[in-house]
Parts: C-alpha cells; structure tokens; sequence
C-alpha cells in the first residue's frame, strides 16, 4: 500500500509539469493582456507599453514560462497584477471557504444518500422505492443554481431563518458558519446525493441477492437488517466512488455558488481573475487546483482499492 | 488515476432506475450477439421509452420553430416588457417584450445543438484515441492515459471560463472548449471496454489465424464497446446540457440575440423578482430534457446489461 | 411506469410553486403602463438627536478596489474605498459644486493659468506627519509622476510651489480651473509623504488624512473603516465603524440589503422593484453618467455625418429608458442639458425616434440598401439587453449590427488601443472635469477616439474652456462647444443619462447621491 502510494506521488511529477506547461500556455498565449486596463482611464500608447514591459510581458514567452516554473518550485506563485497581493495567501485566504462548501456539500450528499439508497435498495418496487428514485432523478435534473436561488428566496427573504449571503470562519462561530453555508451547500449537493443515492441502492439491491442473505434468511434471522449491516459496512464504497466522479464538477459549481452567495471563496477568486486577465492569479489557482484534483483522484483509487479487494488485485 | 474512471463507469453501471443491479463495469464490454434482444429490453423499459418519446418530441418541436413558433426568436416589443401569460404570449414574454414561447422552441435548438456539438467532439477524440489505446496498450497506451490524467486534473467548468476568456465568448467556442474538456471521459470508457473485448477468446483467435488489426478493430472490437460508449454518450449530453447553463448563466454562451435555454435562464435571473415565469420555463425545458437523456442513457445500459448475465 | 411522469410533474410542480412564492404582485405586465418612477427622491437626512454613534454603517458595491495607494489604483472605481481614508484638497459636494476641504479657500490667477491654495492648520496626517504646503507639493508632484494613475488629469500642470506653510501654488499650461474638480479626486487625495515608497500602502494605508483609517482589509470582500481621534470635521463622522462589502452578484448584493446583511446598496433598474417590495429606503437623482455608443470613425461609413446621424434618428431612446425602468433618461449630448457643460437648448427632441428620416439619411449616404458592422459591449447582463434593444432598432432602417460581449479590459483594448473595434457601448462615468471627457472624445488623439475625428471649431472651444476663470464663462464655452459636435454629428453617440437609486434600510441617515456618480459616505449615520 505505501508502496503504491509512492509510486503514485512520483507518478504525479512529470504530469504536473506537463499541466503546469499548459496552464501556463493557454494563459499566457492569450492575445492581450491586463495592461489596458491597468493603465487607468484615458492612457497614452506609452504608458500601456511601459507597463508591458513592466509586467514582463514583452519576454520571449518560454524565458516567462521558466521564471514563473522557477518561482513555483521555489514555492512562489507571484503577485496579483491586478492588486499586487500574493497569489498565495490570496488562495490560501480562499480555501478554507471553498474546503469547507464543498466539505459540508459532500456530507449532505453522503447523509442524504446513504438513506435515500437504503430506503429504496432494501423494498425495490415499493412506494418509498419510487419516491427516493424520484427525488434523485429530479435532483439530477435541476439546475443547481436555480436551487440555490430558489432556498434563497424562501430561507433567506420570506423566512428570514438563514443569512442570503457572506461567510463566518468556523473559529469565529461554528453555529454562524454552519448558518451561513447551509443554503449553499444544499444547493450544490443535488447532484451528489442523487448519485450517491443511486450507487447504494444498487449496492443494496445486489447483496439482498447475494447466497448469504438467503442463508440468513432460511435461517430464520431477518434479512434486510443482516443487509443494512453490510451495506453500512460497505458504505464507504458508494460515497467514496461518487466523491471522485463529483469532485472535479463541484469545483466549477463552486464558481457559481460563491457569486450567488457572495462568498470570498477560490470559486470567486478565479472568476474575478479571468475577467481581470490577472495571469499570475489564474495560472496559480488552477495549478493549486489541479494538484487538489490529482490528488483526490488518488485518495479515491487507493481507498477504492483499500474497501474492495477485489480491485486491488487487478 | 486509471481507476477512478473505471469507478465512473461503475456509477453507470449501478445506476439502475428500475434495479438491474450490476456490480462490475466490465458488463458494458460483451458481445452483441442478440441486437434484436436489445432492442426488446429497451422499449419493455417504460422509463427509457418515456425518455425517447419526450425527447423525440423536444427534437421535433425545436427543429420546425421556423414552421410553428408565433413569432420570431428576436422580434423586440418594448411596449409589452415582461408580461405574463397572455391569449397574444402564451408564455408570456421577456424584459424586451420578445415572445417566451418563441425563444423557448429556437432556444431548444440552439441547446440541443450546443450539447450535441460537445459531446461529438468528445466523441471524435475519445472513441477512436480509447480504441486504439486499449487494443495496442503499451507505450501508446500508457502516453494516452498520462494525457487524459492532464485534462482530467483541470476543473472543467474553470478551463472552459479561461478558454472562453482567451478565444473570445460565443456558444461554438464554449461547446468546442467542453468537448475537448469532455474527450477523457468518453476515452476512458471506449479504453476500458476495449481492454475487456481484447481479453475476450475469440478475439486472441483471431489475432492468431492473422486477420490485420485494423479490421479486428472495426469488426469485432467496436460493435462490442458501442454499447458502453452510447451509455455514456447519453449522459455526457445530459452534463453538457447542463453546463451550457452554467457557461450562459457566467455570460459566456450564446451571443445575443440567440435563444438558447441557458441565455434564457442567465437572463429570467435578473428579472427573478418582477416576472418570476421567466425562469420557470427555460429550467422545466432543461430538467426534463437532462432527465430523459438519463433515462436513456439507463435504459440502454440496462438493456446491454442483461444480455450479458444471460450469456 | 408512472414515476418517470413523476419526476416530470415533480420537477415542474417544484418550478411552479417557487414562482408563485416568489413576490408576484403584478403578473399581469410589469412594463408599458407601470408608472415610472421619479428622478429624484432624497434620501432621508440625518437627524442629530437620534444618531447612534455606537453604530456600524455597512455597504455593498459590485467591484473591488485595486489598491489603497493613490497613485497605485488603475480605476476611478477605487476612488469610492479611498474618499474615507484620504482627504481631498478640494471636495466636490453632492450637487456638483466645489467645496473646501484640506483647503479652505482657493483663487484662480495669473489670467485662469493658476490656482492658489489656502490649506486648514493644525492637521496632521494618520502616522502624525503635519499636514502643510510642502507635504501637499509633495503629493501633487508625486500624482504627476510618470507611473501614478493621476498622470493624465493633472498632465497640464507645469510646476507646485510652497508660497509659505499654510498655502500653495499650482501653476498650468492652459488653463487651472480644470484643476478644481481634478483636485477633488483621486489627484488631490493628501497621502503622509513618509510613506510614499512603502508597497504596503497599497493594502493597509497608514498615511491617510481622512476621517477613517483602514482597520480590516480582506481583498475583493470587505474593508472596514474606524474614525481616526480627533478629526478636523467632526460633523463628518457619525458611526463607530464603516464596512464596504464586495460582491459582483446583483442578487447576493440586494439580498444582503433586504436580509440586513448590509445597510446599503446601489440598485440596476431591475432590482428597483424588489428593493421597493421588501421596504427597502430607495432613493435617486440623475447622475452624468450615461450609456454611450463610440464610433471609430476611420471604419466606413461612420466617416460620414449622414450615417452617424441616421444612427441617431433610429434609436429609440424612450424605449431604451423604458427598458431601463425609467432610469435613463433619453439624451442627445455628453451631458445632461441641465449641467453647467451642456448646450441647454438640445433636449432629447434633437433627435426624435424617426426611422423614416434615417432611412432617408442613408440614402442620401448612399446606403439605401444598409450595412452591417460589429459592437462591442461589456458581457454584463444590463448592457447586453439594451445592446439588443438597439439592435432591434436599426434592424428596422436595414443595418445589422452584431453584439460582441466582452470583458471590460478587451472592450478598451480592441477600441481605443488596437483599434479594431467598429464601436463600443459603454457607461460612461463622468470625470473630475468635463474637459477631460471632451478632450477623450472630441479631441484628434482622444482616447476614445481611435478614429482621429477631428474638428478645428472643437479643438479651438476645448482649449478656451479650460482657460475659462469661472464656471459661468466654461459654461458659456462648453455650450458652443456641444453645438457644434451635435451640428457635426460627432461620435459618440449619447443614449441617456443613467439614474442609479440607492437602497438602504429604515436606520440608514445622511446618505448623499454624487451628481457625478462617484460614491461617497461623508457623514452618514445610522439611526439609535
């Protein structure tokens, strides 16, 4: 197991060179950069020039791609342009909010769909069996923003029960911060608990087929609860599986929520920045995010293969 | 990271609506020997059939909005502004006074075409590149694979913002963007399924009595991995419809005045609080067209899947 | 199976329901027969017997600013973070006019070529530097400088000079009473000499001379602001703390005002009726700002007068107002006709909606059968529809303009520097001084005038109105000068002059509407 940890580690080198190289192309590569508009209103030809130049955006583009890669493995991401901060401790700044989003949004989403699957998986074909199928297919459906825009209205405006926008850092109040990242949340776990909710039912379905349910059963013990115990013990594996495949796609979502809900997450940062051309600030947060990505993907196939011996073989 | 697609293919798998449960994602890669058998699963599976029939119609009913809507996609009305349902605007109309039911049908095309257009692309890199990657394996193989980690690793929705922000907005960029971001997913199927057949004894005799690679790959490999990558075609359209409302809502889609169901949502949004009908409709039209490429997408891999338990 | 059908009617069900509970008070039709709201509405001023001094006053704005240096930021945006924190030489007050602030008093001389300053005694700035003449030369020099933002407004200065400790002297190429306006922006903000090359100015100013210093900075979210002790006006400071909350989100932004989250904000026309809804303070005035089309006119065929006059018989500008909810009222020049630099006599009947005449007009150009060319215009949702209504418009007399939404920075790119772009549609903000919007449009090397429009009668008037030594006299100037833009038909196209309301809830006291659109808090209070 270590083993084949390192050698996933060592895998991820080169490919984030690689990612990195691109990463930095696509932005860098980009006709026009932040210099218009860093150069105030009604600037001369020269003035745009000289910022240009300052910026270092009149190197020859693989002396740019060099500094910026040398500067990284130094552990420096750069300063804004737009702003001058760096681009570190602004995403550092961002994580704890987006973590703690996307956090709370996959707990949902393994709560709710642990149950939503157990309740359908253990009497297929009954009414709660259509219900839960029902509610996870509309949740794959609806858009999650309008979700979001939807708990708004009710929870925030009508009710007035929950705050519309903003953030608390949880050492600043765990009950504000849980307040403040329940709507959210909720709107961006839709997806993940419909497809969680889908993955137990399967799973829950297959074991009640399985020889030693039946055993059981001829045994005379009861058999959903000699199911539900291992299905909860197997849990895990659906959750896990629906964490990798989602991971990547509530990143993106995230872009939308914090706008939504004016939270001064990374999702927010990275909009901002591609609209203000900030080269060093996208390049840095997609790079951090990529590197998050990986090693999600990771953390998924190991445990993957850690809860089902039978992957681990092959 | 090879696994972790492999799991997507699983949620497929054991994503049964009507609970043909299915524990391995190695189901997808058989032999098609009994088409017909297919095709009477297919349609003994309401759900699926719903999903056909709805979306048959949506395609309809967008294609001929020429011949039937009541007006123009982009007929302004100032005067009328954001009106609700009325016997002239069935639907009501937007904040220009242009007709809701008009933009809703040339809108639909405009969707559709935009997800289509994506998971083609997709489609296009990904099938032949996972053909040719779980058949040869290797060194071939192993780059491929290193290369869809790369796009794999980048939040797609962000990588398509920066191209979008690079190569100017517009809803063909935006949907190219999302294909090649998309290419990985459909590779990673084609290549797992194609490592299943490849194993599979009648294609070691082939390979033995001689028959040339490329006619084993065309012959007997990819009718054999179609039905995994249809699966996953289907709902690769789903996602995409999806996303072309998150691309739209971030102002980024379709150009004005082009329709599409995602501009439209992205606009009702403004108007939320004064003409609430504005976003009711865009969002139905994209739930149920997202729903029925699920419950396609369901029912065809419910379909393959049985004929492999019976085999 | 029934439950596909479910889902169907679930999902729609869900839709329905949330619609309705959504406030529809008037589904009927909001548009054509609502009555339009007035253009100005006062806000509710503050009331010294019940103002909470203990109290936090909070406001959401849509943009950041992008550094607290004076000379550092890159967009007059900033200026709004920068007002608490920096005193200005001169103040331009809600109504437009110049009022004293770090100078008392100030004459114009030298035949209108320079101003003299009186400054206040007995002010030090925040790191306890005093606050005098050469502290204040300091500062005008270094806002002259070749990388400060302020380069451009105060480019015609020649030389600052300490006449003694409490006055100076500011002396001018063509003309100083530019400079009064110049000297209320960020060109005469008053930042300590001692810190001039400290970088970390940019994040956390400690060389102020305002009322507030910056106690709390998280970048793109929130700055909050406290009074610094013994402030030389202390009628100015009535809350305890001050905090501008930043979201781009027009619905984060109004839901935080209507849920308390925030005290104020300022609202596009489509959330005026919701603010009115949740019983939200909304108050407006008309603003200088307005939504402006520029020509490049080196693009055939907007090198000819027929043609740019066609374009504007064919907009309809009551329905662009209508559009905007009653919140841009048509106009036909720079400026509203009200405004001191405005021709009076050119009301929007100048230029009535006649698609007929501009058909006419076309002709005449030689274009009877059309054209086509491209806008571009800022991806923002606002921009884009009335970009549409346009284009709507001249659909009707034959010319097809393409939209091309873009990001603000691409927007001044592709126009004013690479100069590619057929036209632009932009807000135009206006700025410390009317010359420096007219020399950007009208003059050959303008900045917003990639074409090189040139007209000799209009380079001659801008020049005298800058040497103008009182406002009546640049009046009287600017007045000849915006007849003859509108007699040459000269880019840009002006639409209508924006009216942005504020929001606020019930406590909010004292807050004012700049006429020129910027965004200042002086004085507000929050009621006990």
């Amino acid at each position: 197991m270590l083993r084949l940890l390192c050698v996933r580690l060592l895998a991820m080198v080169p490919l984030l060179v690689i990612v990195s190289f691109l990463i930095y192309s696509l932005i860098a590569l980009v006709p026009g950069g932040p210099e218009v508009a860093l150069a105030g209103s009604n600037p001369t030809p020269e003035r745009i020039a000289q910022i240009r130049a300052e910026l270092g955006l009149d190197d020859p583009f693989l002396v740019q791609y060099w500094h910026w890669l040398t500067d990284v493995l130094h552990g420096d991401l750069g300063t804004s342009f737009v702003d001058h901060q760096s681009v570190w401790s602004a995403v550092v700044a961002g994580f704890p909010v987006t973590l703690s989003l996307v956090g709370l949004t996959l707990l949902i989403a393994a709560v709710v769909g642990l149950a939503l699957g157990l309740a359908a998986g253990l009497r297929p074909g009954s009414w709660l069996d259509r219900l839960s199928t029902v509610t996870a297919s509309a949740f794959m459906a609806l858009p999650y923003f309008w979700v979001g825009m939807m708990l708004v209205l009710v929870f925030a405006i009508e009710m007035r029960a929950l705050p519309a926008v903003g953030y608390v850092p949880f050492s600043d109040g765990p009950v504000e911060w849980l307040q403040h990242l329940i709507l959210p949340a909720v709107s961006l776990a839709t997806v993940p608990t419909a497809v969680v909710a889908r993955q137990t039912r399967a799973a829950v379905t297959s074991v009640m087929q399985e020889d030693y349910i039946r055993t059981a059963k001829a045994k005379g013990l009861r058999p959903r609860r000699v199911a539900v115990k291992h299905v909860m013990k197997n849990a895990a594996v659906p959750v896990v599986t629906a964490f990798g495949v989602e991971a990547n796609r509530l990143i993106g979502a995230t872009v939308v929520i914090e706008q939504l809900f004016a939270l001064p997450g990374v999702g927010k940062l990275a909009y901002f920045s591609v609209f203000s051309r900030d080269f060093p600030m996208v390049q840095g947060i997609l790079l951090i995010t990529a590197v998050l990505i990986m090693l999600v993907n990771l953390a998924v196939d190991l445990s993957y293969g850690y809860f089902n011996p039978k992957v681990r073989m092959s | 990271m090879t696994r972790s697609e492999s799991v997507d293919v699983r949620k497929k798998v054991g994503a049964g609506a009507d609970g043909a449960p299915a524990e391995d994602g190695d189901d997808l890669a058989v032999p098609v020997a009994h088409g017909r058998g297919v095709v009477r699963r297919f349609r003994s599976n309401r759900s699926a059939v719903v999903g056909v029939v709805l979306l048959l119609l949506i395609i309809v009913v967008t294609a001929a909005a020429p011949l039937i809507a009541p007006y123009g996609p982009a007929q302004v009305d100032i005067s009328d502004r954001l009106s609700g349902p009325t016997p002239g605007h069935w639907l009501g109309t937007d904040t220009l006074g242009r007709d809701t039911l008009s933009r809703l049908m040339y809108g639909g095309r405009v969707s559709l075409a935009a997800g289509g257009l994506a998971v083609l692309i997709a489609t296009v890199i990904g099938l032949p590149l996972g053909l040719v990657s779980g058949y040869f394996g290797g060194v071939v193989d192993w780059f491929l694979d290193r290369a869809a980690d790369v796009l794999m690793s980048f939040p797609a929705i962000v990588l398509t913002i920066a191209i979008i922000a690079a190569v100017g907005p517009g809803l063909t960029t935006a949907m190219v963007s999302l294909g090649i971001v998309y290419a990985p997913r459909m590779f990673r199927v084609v290549r797992g399924s194609t490592l299943e057949v490849r194993r599979e004894v009648y294609i070691e005799a082939s390979t033995s009595i001689g028959s040339p690679s490329l006619l084993i790959l065309r012959k007997r490999v990819l009718p054999n991995i179609m039905p995994a990558a249809l699966v996953q075609l289907s709902f690769l359209l789903a996602s995409a419809l999806l996303a072309e409302v998150t691309i739209s809502l971030l102002g980024l889609g379709a150009l004005p005045p082009t329709a599409s169901w995602g501009s439209m949502l992205g606009q009702a949004f403004q108007e939320m609080r004064s003409q609430p009908w504005l976003a009711v409709y865009p969002g139905i039209a994209i739930a149920i067209a997202t729903l029925c490429f699920n419950l396609v997408g369901d029912g065809l891999r419910d379909a393959f899947g049985r004929e492999q338990r019976k085999a | 199976m029934r439950k596909q059908l479910i889902v169907a009617a679930a999902a729609t069900f869900l839709m329905v329901a949330s619609a309705c509970s959504a406030d529809n008070g008037e589904s009927g039709g909001g548009g054509g027969e609502a009555s339009k709201p007035k253009q100005n509405v006062a806000c509710p001023p503050v009331d010294q017997a019940s103002v909470d001094k203990s109290a936090t006053f909070t406001w959401m704005y849509s943009v950041a600013n992008t550094s607290f240096d004076p000379d550092k930021i890159t967009t007059s945006n900033s200026w709004m973070y920068l007002y608490p924190v920096y005193d200005t030489l001169v103040r331009i007050d809600a109504d437009g006019e110049p009022v004293p602030m770090l100078a008392k008093k100030w004459t114009i001389g030298d035949g209108g070529k320079s101003l003299t300053l009186n400054l206040i005694d007995n002010w030090k700035y925040h790191d306890g530097t005093p606050f005098d003449a050469a502290s204040v030369k300091a500062n005008i020099d270094r806002h002259r400088a070749d990388k400060s933002f302020n380069k451009q407004a105060l480019s015609d200065v020649t030389g600052v000079d300490v006449v003694d400790k409490g006055t100076v002297k500011v002396s001018t190429k063509s003309g100083a009473a530019p400079l009064v306006g110049i000297l209320a922006s960020s060109a005469g903000m008053m930042m300590s000499p001692k810190v001039f090359d400290d970088p970390n100015q940019a994040r956390m100013p400690t060389g102020g001379s305002g009322a507030f210093k910056v106690t709390a900075y998280e970048p793109n979210t929130k700055v909050e602001y406290t009074p610094v002790p013994g402030y030389w006006d202390p009628k100015a400071v009535n809350v305890a703390k001050m905090v501008f909350l930043i979201s781009s989100n027009d619905n984060a932004r109004l839901n935080a005002t209507i849920t308390g989250t925030a005290d104020s904000t300022f609202l596009r026309s489509s959330m005026y009726k919701p603010a009115k809804d949740a019983d939200l303070v909304v108050c407006q005035k008309p603003s200088l700002a307005s939504f402006t089309i520029a020509l490049n006119v080196k693009k055939t065929p907007f090198d000819k007068k027929e043609v740019r006059q066609a374009l504007n018989y064919a907009i309809n500008r009551e329905a662009v107002n209508e559009l905007q909810g009653g919140f841009c009222q048509p106009g036909v020049q720079m400026f509203p006709s009200s405004y001191y630099a405005a021709d009076p006599s050119l009301t929007p009947n100048a230029y009535p909606y006649d698609p007929k005449k501009a058909k006419e007009l076309l002709a005449k150009a030689g274009l009877g059968n059309g054209f086509s060319f491209t806008l571009e215009t800022d991806n923002l949702d606002a921009y884009q529809r009335v970009a549409e209504l346009i284009q709507a418009n001249l659909q009707e007399v034959g010319i097809k303009m393409n939209i091309q939404p873009v990001e603000l920075p691409k927007l001044m790119e592709g126009f004013s520097v690479n100069k590619t772009v057929d036209a632009i549609m932009v807000q135009q903000k206006a700025d410390a001084d009317p010359s420096i919007q007219v020399a950007s449009y009208y003059l050959p090397d303008g900045f917003s005038n990639p074409g090189g429009y040139s007209n000799p009668t209009i380079n001659d008037l801008a020049t005298k109105a800058k040497a103008a030594e009182s406002r009546d006299a640049a009046s009287k100037i600017y007045q000849q000068l915006f007849k003859t833009a509108h007699d040459d038909a000269a880019q840009p196209v002006t639409l209508c002059h924006l009216n942005t309301p504020l929001a606020m809830n019930k406590k909010v006291m004292g807050v004012e509407i700049y006429v020129d659109g910027s965004r200042q808090f002086r004085g507000v209070a929050v009621k006990k």
